[in-house]
């Protein structure tokens, strides 16, 4: 049993299309992560499944109690919900402490008074904000603040979480460390969550499976690994990490190998083609990391091999950034710093046909 | 599944209003945010249209209020072929026109001067910015019927300056000084809220001080600009005490005072007075109509919505003449005005001599009864009046910003139709439409007559409040349990108090202050403490006219000083 159905979900304001027809399920205990560029849609979804949002036509079954169903009249109020959902300016109330912040959710679905200071404190102990109760918004850091949400949400024990791009007000370091402490306490607590971000690196670090979004619908849903390294699309290689696009027209099918000309005449040999038909125009997707430089040919090799030019090449740290000219098509890859290329030096560029992607739309 | 509680909105798409409430209920409302919506329109809609149209009903049918009949064109045939009626109104637009140009030549550089330079003592010209503000016009005149009356005024018997504020160019004068304020506040908030990275981006691209104010500040704020002027444009062409104080006797007419006079002749012509009423509101109806036509893409995003500091420009050499403007502003705006009123609410007959003095003027307000009453009824008016409209006003203002509910936007445009209606017109109409209500000739009527006129500036200083909190803080109460009821009464109210506080002491100050509305609707039972020092004026008793104005100042001054201090709110009108 999935504890989250959503099934053909529609959302426009006036004429436009947010969220068209959108089917999705989180199994119990799952972090399901929505990702996409803004204007997607996915906060739209998020905003229908917390009851802040109308939906124009669709369903939403939390575990198996039906909380909006357009057709029916059905729109359960976000009260009566039984969510939790940290936001992204946090909404910590300025005008009650923490503890009160805390205690709100308890409060007002009727929990016994006694038994919320002692809920209260447990939950702030989780979140090790157990010695600031006493304090206002005003008074702790952004971090502790988004602690204080992340409690808030989880003190009534909700059995959905929801998070609306809860680090992006962050910075970078805090932003890991909060990462990270989400991801236990939902292994711990084994709440299902659905989590809305624009970042893939989040995206990435803290799902169990991703559901990519753009102009409203899910273009590819999978686990983290199946995203970026198996794209379905030009538009999820693109958005999921960096990549080169190669596009061309597939010359030769050659059972599981099938080779793609480029504009530029470059052959790209590309292994899991199934469903390419020579004459289609098709994309590969290559990774820069996928790629090695070298300057001189790898003979006999399994690899494509092409011939190259660096024009520009920057130093990273733990790696090297390329940008290379291969046949008048730019291309990205990173090395390691083993050997460094300078800008003017011919090279070749080699990628085995595994790592080549090839995109059907 | 489906939640019990709700299987009951499940209905057949049947009638027109089955549709409609399934489209309520669709868009998230909670029966009880519905049936308030839908309360609260009705009631807005009543307030301002019911008065309105009983104006146009009178102005096409002879005979006064509450015993007309006869349907006709008599009165516009009257006024509108009448030559002198043409005279008032391009008077009545000259001096609309000359007070928002010299308000914003006085207003507008007193801004910049405290907002983006290094002016010193900005705390004190800030004051006398606001001092005005409170004090209004009426007192304003009748201070400067003292200072710069021909004969004995003040400004001639010592300084030997020869004006005379009983003029056209005096009416313009004097209500200017006391509308400056408003381009001052307008102005500072534009100037405060501009990030300053698009002026520091001017300098950077080579242009002078000059060349960027003129390129990239002025541009900016001038959406702001044009719509203080409005306001200011609309609110001195309806003003009735300095027209009246100042214009009655040169025998200067302007619309304001030219309805007055004309229901109040005897026999009275309450037809004509109509068409004139309605003159002034196309007038002003037309203007707002144009300022949202010229302002129609919208304002511009000044607010960049990351933290900034604004950049001071030194003033250098010029400090001198910076520090010369704001005094001479806050010396014929408060320092003399103040003097004069002081003086000659302290002596028992008008001299231009110190002495003798006495503190009969004051004692007279206490002694007498009736006095006393007028100014007792006037705090009660206030008091309750204010209560009443923030109430309202919080709940109009809620709706427009937060919900989304089919029909707010109705809500919002008939909310702030009182900016243009005059408050001698709104108190014309009010006489039409309650003559023959029971309520007439109580003091009911002049407090919906005040709630509707001063309904915007509830409405605009509490949504700017609104604005302010962001709409998560609700959203978070409302995912985590709470009702839409106990989000509005555990998490709306107390983040919205100190405007809630600061919006109740502008409206306070506001309704005691208020008479244009108030001449006309006000019999002897409900008479308000500015109708009775318009009537010491009009009796010549100039000492106890100073005494009545400077207790009503005491009064506002007493009131904003206890909410500062009491509640630590902040006065500033926020309305924006």
């Amino acid at each position: 049993m999935s504890s989250l159905t959503i099934t053909g979900l529609s959302k426009a304001f006036g004429d436009a299309r947010v969220v068209a027809d959108l089917n999705l399920q989180a199994a119990e205990g799952e972090m399901l992560v929505l990702v996409g560029p803004s204007g997607c849609g996915k906060t739209t979804t998020l905003r229908c499944i917390a009851g802040l949002e109308s939906p124009s036509a669709g369903q939403i079954r939390i575990g198996n109690r039906v909380v909006t169903a357009v057709g029916e009249g059905i729109n359960v109020p976000p009260e009566r919900r039984e969510i939790g959902m940290v936001f992204q300016s946090y909404a910590v109330w300025p005008h009650m402490t923490v503890f009160n912040n805390v205690a709100y959710p308890l409060r007002a679905t009727g929990v016994p008074r006694k038994e919320i200071p002692e809920r209260v404190m447990r939950t702030l102990k989780l979140v090790q904000l157990d010695q600031l109760s006493e304090r206002y918004s005003s008074q702790i850091s952004g971090g502790q603040q988004q602690r204080v949400a992340l409690a808030r949400s989880l003190v009534a024990e909700p059995k959905l979480l929801l998070f609306d791009e809860p680090l992006s007000n962050l910075d970078a370091s805090l932003r890991v460390t909060m990462r990270v402490e989400i991801m236990e306490l939902q292994k711990r607590l084994g709440f299902t969550a659905v989590y809305v971000t624009h970042d893939q690196v989040e995206a990435m670090a803290i799902a169990d499976r991703i559901a990519v979004m753009d102009h409203g619908i899910i273009r590819q849903i999978g686990s983290p690994r199946d995203i970026y390294d198996r794209p379905a699309n030009v538009f999820v290689a693109g958005f999921m990490g960096t990549t080169n696009l190669l596009e061309g027209t597939v010359s030769r099918v050659n059972g599981e190998e099938a080779v793609v000309r480029t504009a530029n005449g470059i052959d790209v040999r590309v292994a899991g083609a199934n469903g390419a038909a020579v004459g289609r125009p098709v994309h590969v997707s290559v990774r820069p990391e996928a790629a090695t430089v070298t300057t001189r040919a790898p003979e006999g090799s399994a690899e494509n091999v092409w011939p190259g030019k660096v024009t520009l090449s920057t130093f990273l740290g733990d790696a090297i950034a390329y940008r290379l000219d291969v046949g008048g098509q730019k291309f990205e890859v990173q090395a390691p710093t083993t050997d460094v290329f300078a800008a003017g030096v011919d090279v070749f560029v080699a990628v085995h046909p595994t790592r080549c992607i090839l995109l059907l739309e | 599944m489906a939640e019990p509680a709700l299987s009951s909105a499940k209905r057949s798409h049947g009638s027109g209003a089955t549709s409609l409430a399934l489209r309520l209920r669709a868009s998230g409302a909670t029966p009880v945010e519905v049936i308030t919506i839908t309360v609260l329109t009705l009631l807005v809609l009543w307030l301002v249209l019911y008065p309105v149209g009983w104006l146009v009903w009178g102005a096409f049918h002879s005979g006064p209020p509450g015993a007309a009949h006869a349907w006709t064109l008599e009165n516009f045939n009257e006024v509108l072929f009448d030559p002198n009626h043409w005279v008032v109104v391009w008077r009545s637009i000259l001096v609309g026109v000359g007070v928002t140009v010299l308000a914003t030549v006085i207003g507008a550089p007193l801004a910049w001067l405290t907002v983006k330079t290094d002016l010193r003592g900005k705390r004190w010209v800030e004051l006398s910015a606001i001092v005005p503000f409170f004090t209004s016009t009426f007192i304003g005149a009748l201070a400067w019927i003292l200072l710069g009356n021909p004969t004995n005024g003040v400004l001639k018997l010592w300084f030997g300056i020869p004006i005379n504020v009983y003029s056209v160019g005096g009416i313009i004068w004097v209500t200017a000084l006391y509308m400056a304020p408003y381009m001052y506040l307008f102005t500072a908030a534009a100037l405060r809220n501009m990030d300053t990275t698009f002026e520091e981006a001017s300098f950077m691209s080579g242009a002078g001080l000059w060349r960027t104010l003129t390129r990239v500040t002025f541009p900016l704020i001038l959406p702001a600009l044009l719509s203080a002027m409005t306001l200011v444009f609309v609110i001195s062409m309806g003003i009735f005490g300095v027209a009246a104080i100042l214009g009655f006797p040169a025998r200067i007419n302007l619309l304001a005072t030219d309805i007055y006079v004309k229901a109040l002749l005897i026999p009275p012509r309450f037809g004509a007075a109509t068409v004139s009423a309605l003159t002034l509101v196309v007038i002003t109806a037309a203007l707002i109509m144009l300022q949202r036509w010229a302002l129609r893409s919208g304002s511009y995003a000044l607010v960049s919505g990351r933290g900034f500091r604004i950049k001071l420009y030194a003033l250098g050499k010029w400090t001198q003449v910076a520090h010369a403007w704001c005094f001479l502003y806050a010396l014929l705006a408060v320092i003399l005005p103040a003097f004069v009123l002081i003086k000659v609410s302290l002596q028992p007959y008008p001299t231009p001599k110190f002495g003798p003095w006495t503190l009969e003027n004051y004692a007279l307000f206490f002694n007498n009864d009736q006095l006393y009453g007028t100014l007792l009824r006037s705090l009660y008016l206030s008091t309750g009046g204010a209560t009443l409209c923030v109430l309202l006003t919080a709940m109009i203002a809620y709706i427009i910003q937060r919900s989304h509910v089919p029909g707010r936007k109705l809500l919002e445009q008939v909310s702030v139709m009182p900016i243009g209606i005059p408050g001698i017109v709104m108190g014309l109409a009010m006489i039409w439409a309650y003559i023959t209500v029971p309520i007439w000739g109580t003091l009911w009527v002049v407090i919906v007559a005040y709630a509707t006129l001063f309904m915007p500036y509830g409405v605009r200083a509490l949504g700017a409040n609104i604005v302010q909190i962001h709409p998560e803080l609700e959203e978070s109460s409302r995912v985590h349990g709470g009702s839409w009821f106990r989000t509005l009464r555990l998490v709306m109210l107390p983040l919205l108090r100190p405007g809630i506080y600061s919006t109740w002491i502008l409206l306070f100050i506001i309704f005691i202050r208020e008479i244009s509305a108030a001449v006309l609707l006000t019999t002897t039972n409900t008479r308000l403490f500015p109708v009775l020092i318009f009537e010491q004026w009009s009796a010549g008793a100039f000492n106890i006219m100073c005494a009545g104005a400077l207790l009503l100042t005491v009064i506002m001054f007493a009131v904003i000083m206890l909410f500062k201090w009491g509640f630590k709110v902040d006065v500033m009108p926020s309305y924006r």
